[in-house]
């Protein structure tokens, strides 16, 4: 079976079956436009990700190598966020601070699905609060000038949910 | 999947700190980049979204320079509200659908300039407005697509030729229930190239006509009142191309309508309200081919 190697910021480096890596969208191009070949035995430098951080995400590759392509979603449809599977579900419950690494190095290493089912679980994490409640939640500082909440408040009013 | 003897032994928090993109040792900002917020937000109802814009300056902005997220929005300015100078447009979201119903637009500046530019769809219903104001709200919409004038009342009494000095290119309809010959006389001006008319005054034939003539190139669909003037225009326009055809309020008789279906061959829906069809199809074979439908209203005042 072919693999490839991986190395992280810290220089951990990682053997990796090639097919689990290529969930990867930017291994993927790696590997198949440029033309890098894994055979060569140099590690593919992954110099925005840490190991601890890489380690998990190869856990939810491996897990998630052979789901089918997911349909196209319709940009302007109502997305789901009740339909995060229980392994996921598990897998995402992390500190935020973990939840937002894996966040980043998804989109770093271009892993759609893995980004889409982190989003639903902080939109989850969202919904359902008030604006003083999301600030708390996720350590936000409410940086607007004094009276201008007010006024946004205010004229959130006149917007509405578009009828289709 | 192996892991190599990596160089030294990291423990998780030792990572956490060589991993920290933020320079604070708190946290006052989701460390993620604005698309990826974007995303999580594609998840929210406008409900929650509202809340969204009010957390944070970062979220608030992207929200509101979001397309997608926008789409989800309209903006209804809703009874009593005054729109005047000290309307702050920063506080109003441009979003691509405003409705508008018993308005006071005192000043169209500055919030509607940032209101407008975006905007696709327009509704103004029940409200009061002089011709001018309304050209002047038209003129900043150079992108608007469809727009909506129901129960409006205009003052009037006003040339509109002098203020009818623009085009909106990209008006693809037009719905009117505003009884007002000048109001259709400025659209016409203003909007010559609808491909849906919708036009529910009834004694405006003048002016509908008139429409009609100057429209016929890109009129596609068209929903009006059926009167002997307006079918006899309608037949004898050279360059009209209909495809649907809805006769609201017949004021005509069964004759006069299959001589406008026989005139107008490219006629693929014709639809009648408020009146019946006579075994129009079994008595004219060019309507065969021609979906018919027809449901009973309240009867019309003929």
């Amino acid at each position: 079976m072919s693999t490839i190697k991986l190395e992280t910021s810290d220089g951990v480096k990682f053997t990796v079956k090639t097919q689990v890596a290529k969930c990867s969208g930017t291994i993927r191009t790696m590997l198949e436009d440029i033309g890098i070949n894994p055979q060569d035995g140099e590690a593919i430098p992954l110099s925005n990700v840490h190991s601890t951080i890489l380690q998990k995400i190869l856990v939810w590759a491996e897990h998630h190598v052979d789901d089918p392509e997911p349909p196209r979603e319709d940009a302007d449809a109502a997305k789901r966020t009740d339909d995060i599977c229980s392994w996921d579900e598990d897998f995402l419950k992390v500190d935020q601070r973990t939840l937002f690494d894996v966040m980043l190095a998804a989109n770093y290493l271009d892993m759609k699905q893995l980004i889409a089912v982190c989003c639903k679980t902080v939109a989850n994490m969202i919904k359902g609060k008030t604006a003083d409640q999301i600030r708390r939640t996720f350590n936000i500082e409410n940086d607007f000038p004094p009276g201008e909440e007010d006024k946004i408040r205010l004229r959130n009013q006149f917007c509405e949910e578009r009828s289709r | 999947m192996a892991q190599e003897m990596p160089p030294k032994f990291i423990s998780p928090a030792q990572a956490q700190n060589q991993n920290d993109f933020s320079n604070t040792s708190e946290q006052t900002q989701l460390p993620l980049p604005p698309e990826v917020i974007e995303l999580i937000f594609q998840h929210l109802s406008v409900f929650q979204l509202k809340q969204v814009r009010r957390t944070c300056r970062l979220w608030k902005t992207i929200v509101d320079g979001s397309v997608i997220l926008l789409r989800k929005f309209c903006l209804n300015l809703p009874k009593g509200v005054i729109l005047d100078q000290a309307c702050e447009p920063a506080c109003l979201l441009s979003v691509p659908h405003v409705f508008v119903s018993n308005a006071r637009i005192i000043s169209l500046e500055p919030w509607w300039p940032v209101l407008g530019e975006n905007l696709g769809k327009l509704r103004i219903f029940n409200s009061k407005f002089s011709l001018p104001m309304l050209a002047g709200v038209l003129r900043r919409t150079p992108n608007l697509k469809e727009l909506d004038l129901f129960y409006n009342q205009y003052p009037a009494n006003v040339d509109v030729s002098q203020f009818a000095n623009f085009q909106l290119d990209r008006i693809q309809q037009l719905r009117l229930h505003d009884h007002q010959d000048k109001l259709i006389q400025l659209l016409r001006r203003i909007c010559p190239r609808p491909r849906n008319l919708e036009c529910n005054a009834d004694d405006m034939e003048q002016q509908i006509i008139e429409y009609l003539q100057t429209a016929q190139e890109s009129l596609e669909r068209v929903k009006i009142s059926a009167t002997d003037p307006i079918l006899t225009t309608m037949s004898s326009l050279p360059r009209l191309r209909l495809k649907i055809v809805i006769l609201s309020c017949i004021l005509t008789t069964s004759e006069k309508m299959l001589q406008f279906a026989k005139a107008q061959p490219t006629i693929e829906i014709l639809s009648l309200e408020g009146a019946e069809f006579n075994n129009a199809k079994t008595c004219e074979p060019r309507l065969r081919g021609i979906k018919t439908q027809t449901w009973k209203k309240s009867p019309c005042a003929a």
